[in-house]
């Protein structure tokens, strides 16, 4: 079995492997460009050894003569993408020595196809047979060297240079730690491969092509930089993820925080009530002639007072209760009723007028009851802060049901001052907020919410000033 | 004379609780009467004996902390004492500052709630009686005549007749006569329960009449 053949397929074979390899890369990522460039650079790759094998086994000068031809245009196209890959890697490379290694070898092409001859030899002499010290024949070809092919020759130059240049204006920034594994690649490339084919077209030395072999580690070097890139990438949008669950539970907690305020407030009231009344009884009732008729109404007082705290944790539990698999599908109505009924005391402490308009027989939306009680909460807290904070006269709120475009939609709608323009759509970005003590989490993990439902949270001011909150969710059909 | 009823003003926007707090101070004998709102309260004519006032801070409409101050600027000397559901710094700071007598968290207990009433009537009537009897020698300052204010105000630094009569430029005789005039109006023995009487009166010695 031959060994230059075993060598120069399993070469071949490995640069389409790592072409593959950023193929699959740059699937995963359309929008890094240095993926599809890597991928043009390593299939032109696997081409080389290819010809390089026929090149070697070709005794006739005609064929050899057309098979450098293709050799010179996929060692063309290999080291054009090495420079523009690495300058998309490395962009501290000067981008105008990537634009004049690229002139240089369109005219180094333009030669090889147009004038007699290739770029390599003008014309080809002869072909000799040589022997390796392993004792296999293969073929070189001497003959007139083309006057052009100094283009190539100073890319060979060139190439390191470029390397080197942008991988020392990179030292401050951490691009080269990361990368250095390419531009050494590259240089040791250029140091192996260059002289070499120098020589063997100068007649001076006499061995089989072998570029390819130097190729393949510079390829191997781009594949294993971008590969680890992907993984540490990877990595970070998994830390994002946990980031992001992180704060979405801290709001939620938050907003807990305010719900127990409220409720604290809510219970207090009858349990005030009931101490006072019991209290109260036990006074009469030490009494010399107790008055049986006055115990009674204070007993049926403490009954419904009792009631009345009963009532407020019921609405608190079904609002809060778990998603099971029956609340997938939600009746928006009662969603809501529940929510502003938790709410009514609260708002009308300040002042403030909820109403609810609802459409008839609205879809049933997607979705967890739990979830969309959260952003309905969130969004009139919100909205009663701000008729607060702003001291408007008119103060109400307005929940309005209705059916829109194969869903239901909710809107939230205040007599505030409304949002500023500059504001509105920066709004729901994580820590802007209009509030004075407000992390400015709240919408940012109302919209999520909402989109993970597969709806819209969207933001307008009303005509009469006050701000207009929309949930869009889309109808189930389960 | 006219008889003097104390009175508790409950004033909560909560009936629940309105009527409990109205129960238990009724076991003790304590009158009361209820308001529902600030402005229930601001409506019912002014009561102008003993009492306090037991005051909601978190209503609709006028709150707690708005009433103090309203009451505070018309010059209303009741005494308020605070209730709250839940222990709110700021506002009770706020509501202590400008003269609440006390501040007591629901649910309160019946001891913490007595003690705080009584301690506010108590309080109430002294500044009452205080004001009588200010009012009493006001009166009698009133019917002096301006002469016999102007002996008055040398009196009571301690001046002898002699020295009166000097003062004034009239003669000792006359102003003798003043004096026993101003004596007998004030309704005072000696020059050190005319001194005293002043006192009460806001008047020290050294003070000139505004005329």
């Amino acid at each position: 079995m031959s060994l230059l053949v075993t060598i120069w397929s399993m070469i071949a074979a490995a640069c389409g492997m790592l072409g593959l390899t950023q193929a699959f890369l740059w699937w995963h990522n359309r929008k890094r460009m240095e993926y599809p460039i890597s991928m043009v650079m390593a299939f032109s790759a696997m081409a080389i050894p290819l010809l390089e094998m026929n090149v070697a086994f070709s005794a006739d000068a005609a064929h050899h003569g057309q098979l450098m031809l293709w050799m010179n245009l996929t060692v063309a196209t290999v080291l054009v993408s090495i420079v523009w890959a690495l300058r998309m890697i490395l962009p501290t490379a000067r981008r105008w020595a990537a634009a004049l290694i690229t002139a240089l070898w369109i005219v180094g092409i333009c030669v090889n196809f147009l004038l007699p001859g290739n770029l390599t030899f003008s014309e080809i002499l002869a072909v000799e047979p040589h022997m390796t010290r392993w004792g296999e024949q293969y073929f070189i070809a001497t003959g007139t060297i083309n006057p052009w092919k100094w283009t190539a020759d100073l890319t060979v130059l060139l190439i390191p240079l470029y390397a080197i240049d942008g991988a020392w204006r990179a030292r401050k920034i951490n691009h080269f730690r990361q990368n250095r594994a390419i531009v050494w690649g590259i240089v040791l490339f250029v140091l192996i491969s260059g002289p070499q084919a120098i020589l063997l077209d100068m007649g001076l030395h006499q061995t089989p092509y072998a570029i390819s072999l130097a190729f393949f580690f510079v390829i191997l070097s781009f594949t294993w930089v971008l590969a680890q890139e992907a993984v540490r990438a990877g990595k970070l949008d998994e830390q994002i993820a946990r980031t992001r669950r992180e704060t979405e539970r801290v709001i939620r907690l938050n907003m807990m925080g305010e719900v127990a305020a409220t409720l604290a407030h809510e219970i207090n009231q009858p349990l005030s009530a009931i101490l006072g009344n019991a209290q109260a009884a036990e006074k009469f009732l030490a009494r010399q002639d107790p008055d049986l008729d006055e115990i009674r109404e204070i007993l049926a007082d403490i009954v419904r007072d009792d009631k009345r705290a009963r009532d407020i944790i019921t609405n608190l539990r079904r609002m809060l209760r778990e998603d099971s698999s029956e609340d997938q599908m939600a009746d928006l109505e009662s969603v809501t009723h529940e929510v502003l009924d938790f709410m009514e005391h609260q708002l009308a402490q300040n002042d403030i007028s909820a109403q609810l308009h609802a459409e008839k027989n609205l879809p049933p939306v997607c979705g967890g009851r739990v979830a969309i009680q959260q952003v309905l909460l969130n969004l009139i807290l919100n909205a009663e802060h701000a008729i607060i904070e702003a001291d408007a006269a008119q103060r109400v709120i307005e929940v309005r049901l209705s059916e829109k475009e194969g869903g239901s939609e909710i809107q939230v709608c205040d007599s505030g001052p409304g949002i500023a323009e500059e504001v509105r759509e920066k709004l729901f970005e994580p820590f802007v907020t209009t509030k004075k003590r407000s992390l400015g989490m709240g919408l940012t993990v109302c919209r999520q919410i909402i989109e993970n439902q597969g709806g819209r949270l969207t933001l307008k001011n009303q005509q009469s000033g006050g701000a207009c909150f929309q949930v869009w969710l889309p109808a189930c059909t389960l | 004379m006219h008889t003097v009823t104390e009175t508790v003003f409950i004033i909560d926007d909560d009936h629940s609780v309105r009527s409990s707090l109205s129960r238990l101070l009724r076991s003790e004998g304590i009158r009361n009467e209820c308001f529902e709102s600030a402005q229930a309260y601001e409506d019912r004519e002014l009561h102008n004996g003993v009492g306090c006032i037991l005051l909601d801070i978190n209503m609709p409409g006028i709150s707690g902390i708005e009433l103090q101050a309203r009451l505070l600027e018309r010059g209303h000397d009741l005494p308020v004492v605070f209730l709250t559901g839940y222990g709110d710094v700021s506002s009770s700071v706020t509501a202590l500052k400008r003269g609440a007598l006390d501040y007591l968290t629901k649910p309160v207990d019946e001891a913490d709630l007595l003690r705080a009433v009584r301690h506010a009537l108590e309080f109430h009537r002294l500044v009452l009686a205080k004001t009588r009897v200010r009012d009493a020698i006001q009166a009698r300052i009133d019917a002096l005549t301006p002469r016999e204010r102007e002996v008055m105000l040398l009196l009571i630094t301690g001046m002898p007749n002699k020295l009166v009569a000097d003062r004034l430029q009239i003669a000792i005789k006359t102003a003798k006569v003043h004096r026993a005039h101003v004596m007998q109006k004030m309704a005072v023995r000696s020059v050190a329960e005319l001194v005293h009487a002043c006192h009460l009166a806001g008047i020290e010695p050294g003070a000139e009449f505004d005329r």
